[in-house]
């Protein structure tokens, strides 16, 4: 992990060039780098705890800089929060690129990723939920097996399984079937574009498996609970009572009701599709938007660090009004509008 | 249905006899007994007539004759409930052998042995240890930095009965740095030629200590924002109700690995708050439903009628009803503790290089895809525990659900 704040790093504190050259020069350097990105303006409207050093360069204990101080506007969260308003998102403390730029070309990347591996686990999960659900009354032991090896897949670290396939699939002392990092192999400028597409999801395989195990088994764990809870219901015996065959029970009576609560997972998932994962992507070098928030993180970069954990969070609200708003679609029972008592 | 349903009855059988609260009673009255199901045999309030140390007597008479014969208490029934799950029960007993481990890793893997006989004296080295890191005693000073390994060979020391793992979490052995699992190190070293074994014996300190110290932080503040929501309703409800949701958008591990990246020191314990202060919404929500429930339960006007200041009904009388539903939350939220904990040491921040942890050693398989040793074993133990405490939660769950209980 990098020391030092950003403008140090920048300045190349530590470095060797940084100590064989002018030490004060290299010092106003800093200075200067801090006063551009306000780094030497207090980070709040009042300082509570002053900055202050003893004679050995080191803080003084939290008692004896009790202070407190009023800074006014000229503040970094002020600063901060005034071009947030105007639409100005900064610019990288790493490359000078404005902050959204680098935000948006990695969106696509993990959005592509998010939205195959939810597709994946919602076509894999329904069925996996419908059948287990089936099998409970007629042949528990099916439903007691399915169920636990849900909960197992549930439970695997994903961090675990990515670095246990890399090692025994990804080209170590094992098997090489699957490339073990990036999306592209190294003759992908030179290829055509049908190969380079197979090249792709050749590399997506490992990435794809560890994002979706997981919320396959959650979705799964969810489908078959619902529909457990549906079929227990008055209008699913009067359809067995009145003789329908148990396919029709279950696909057209009971279905419709029990995908109500996958349907708000949906909403829930949005956060996911862009903001992807930070460990999965560093695992497997993916230039996702996980691996930019991990670059930034060990670097220092706070406009970015900020940025995409606003994003994440703004997104966060949305996929809770979004599911909100979709479960009062998709069930009528459920009205927003108060109702007369 | 009544006797089925303790969750929703609980309430009423204090409500069924106020006469301990009548008369003042009320400090006497153990927890347990709002509990009594399936046990109706309300004793007949002694009139008030008669003698405060003869009815004290009789009461207390009563209440001993009652217990006896009480054969199912709420919890006893949740115990019951709980041990039909045999999946759940064994998930538990693995969860008190990760603890047996933690508490036992010294006596387990050290470099020190736990008898020997050096220059004619009688020494216990591991437990010397602890005193020694105790001030209570110290080692002379030609054993302070001993090498007990060498010791034995030089024939110095004999009689020497070793742990089963000779190593300690740090004990560098570099002959053998990047081993593969062999007799000597059972389950390989790292790169720098720690045992993996015995540093993944001592990292389980780290891991159940991280998961039972920050879910006890989020219980804290779950509980008492939680509690204060549910009960006093009105701009108190809607102040926290925001909070809890404000945190909850909050993208947890980001924020996490945020702050300590950006602190300059990481520490265990620093992680340890984090996740509490980031995972007590999802308890405060449970507490504040079930404090909205009960606050409107028959028991808790009655004592509320009786004049019983606010802080007593909630400690006394709501509190002990609502703790369920935390339970569960806490056994699943220890999981993802020390899942998030984990993550952390694999992406290289948090606890500081020096502390093996398994996240940690799961890291060091990243650098050196070759040591599939270094990946397989503290992986499978972050899973072991992950799963313990999340089949532990989910036994819970279902123990405490009125709905699948026969």
């Amino acid at each position: 992990m990098a020391p030092g704040d950003p403008a140090e790093l920048k300045a190349g504190v530590g470095t060797e060039g940084a100590q064989r050259g002018n030490q004060q020069l290299n010092e106003q350097i800093i200075q200067q780098i801090r006063a551009q990105w306000h780094l030497d303006k207090p980070i709040w409207y009042w300082t509570v705890f002053s900055d202050q050093k003893d004679s050995n360069d080191e803080l003084l204990p939290l008692t004896k800089r009790l202070t407190f101080k009023w800074n006014g506007t000229n503040n970094q969260y002020h600063l901060w929060m005034a071009d947030q308003l105007q639409g100005n998102f900064g610019v990288s403390f790493q490359d000078q690129r404005p902050v959204m730029d680098k935000i948006l070309e990695r969106v696509p990347i993990t959005a592509f990723l998010s939205l195959i591996s939810i597709f994946l686990s919602f076509i894999i999960a329904i069925p996996i939920g419908i059948y287990s659900a089936a099998k409970s009354r007629e042949n528990s032991k099916i439903d007691r097996t399915v169920s636990t090896t849900l909960f197992v897949l549930y439970s695997l670290p994903s961090f675990w399984i990515a670095t246990m396939l890399i090692i025994f699939f990804g080209g170590g002392d094992f098997l090489a079937w699957f490339p073990n990092n990036g999306l592209h192999g190294n003759d992908y400028p030179y290829s055509t574009w049908l190969a380079n597409t197979g090249d792709l999801f050749w590399h997506l395989v490992l990435p794809i498996l560890c994002y979706t195990y997981g919320s396959l088994a959650f979705l799964s764990r969810q489908m078959r609970g619902s529909m457990l809870e549906v079929i227990r219901q008055d209008y699913i015996r009067t359809a067995r009572a009145k003789g329908l065959a148990e396919k029709v029970v279950v696909y057209k009576h009971a279905l419709r009701n029990s995908l109500i609560p996958i349907l708000t997972i949906i909403g829930g998932l949005l956060p996911a599709v862009v903001s992807g994962s930070i460990i999965l992507e560093t695992i497997f070098t993916i230039p996702g938007l996980g691996l930019l928030e991990f670059n930034a993180l060990t670097s220092r970069d706070y406009p970015v660090i900020i940025e995409t954990g606003l994003i994440s969070s703004v997104l966060t609200l949305v996929g809770i009004l979004l599911s909100d708003i979709l479960y009062s679609v998709v069930d009528p029972r459920i009205a927003f509008t108060k109702k007369s008592a | 249905m009544e006797e089925k349903n303790p969750f929703r009855n609980r309430g009423q059988f204090q409500a069924e006899k106020p006469s301990a609260e009548t008369v003042g009673l009320v400090d006497r009255v153990p927890v347990h007994d709002e509990y009594l199901v399936g046990q109706q045999t309300a004793q007949t309030a002694p009139l008030p007539e008669e003698l405060p140390s003869a009815f004290e007597t009789a009461t207390a008479h009563a209440r001993t004759e009652s217990r006896k014969n009480v054969t199912q208490t709420f919890w006893s029934l949740v115990r019951h409930q709980y041990k039909k799950n045999r999946v759940a029960v064994y998930a538990l007993y693995l969860v008190y052998f990760l603890f047996a481990i933690a508490i036992l890793a010294d006596v387990l893997a050290n470099d020190k042995p736990l008898y020997a006989n050096y220059k004619g004296t009688t020494y216990f080295p591991v437990f010397k240890q602890y005193l020694a890191d105790l001030r209570i005693s110290a080692w002379s000073s030609d054993l302070v930095m001993a090498d007990w390994k060498e010791l034995e060979q030089s024939g110095a020391v004999t009689n020497a009965i070793w742990p089963p793992i000779r190593y300690s979490e740090s004990d560098e052995d570099l002959a053998n740095t990047l081993a593969a699992p062999s007799s000597a190190h059972l389950l390989g070293t790292d790169g720098i030629g720690r045992d993996v074994l015995a540093g993944m014996i001592h990292a389980s300190r780290i891991a159940l200590s991280i998961g039972f110290v920050s879910m006890s932080f989020a219980i804290l503040i779950g509980v008492v924002l939680g509690a204060l929501a549910g009960f006093y309703g009105g701009w108190v409800d809607s102040l926290i109700s925001r909070l809890i949701e404000v945190v909850l958008t909050l993208p947890t591990f980001f924020l996490i690995i945020a702050v300590v990246a950006m602190v300059q020191q990481g520490s265990v314990w620093l992680i340890m708050v984090l996740i509490g202060l980031t995972s007590w919404p999802g308890i405060a929500r449970f507490t504040r439903g079930e404090f909205l429930r009960i606050r409107n339960m028959e028991f808790v006007t009655a004592a509320s009628a009786l004049g019983l200041k606010n802080s007593r009904i909630i400690m006394r009388h709501v509190l002990p009803n609502s703790l369920a539903p935390v339970l569960i939350t806490a056994a699943f939220g220890i999981a993802g503790a020390i899942l998030i904990e984990a993550g952390l040491s694999f992406l290289g921040f948090g606890v500081p290089p020096t502390v093996v942890t398994w996240g940690s050693v799961l890291n060091d398989a990243r650098n050196d895809i070759h040591a599939w040793w270094l990946a397989v074993f503290p992986g499978f133990a972050i899973f072991l525990a992950v799963v313990a405490y999340n089949l532990v939660g989910d036994g819970l769950r279902d123990a405490l659900d009125p709905r699948l209980r026969d």
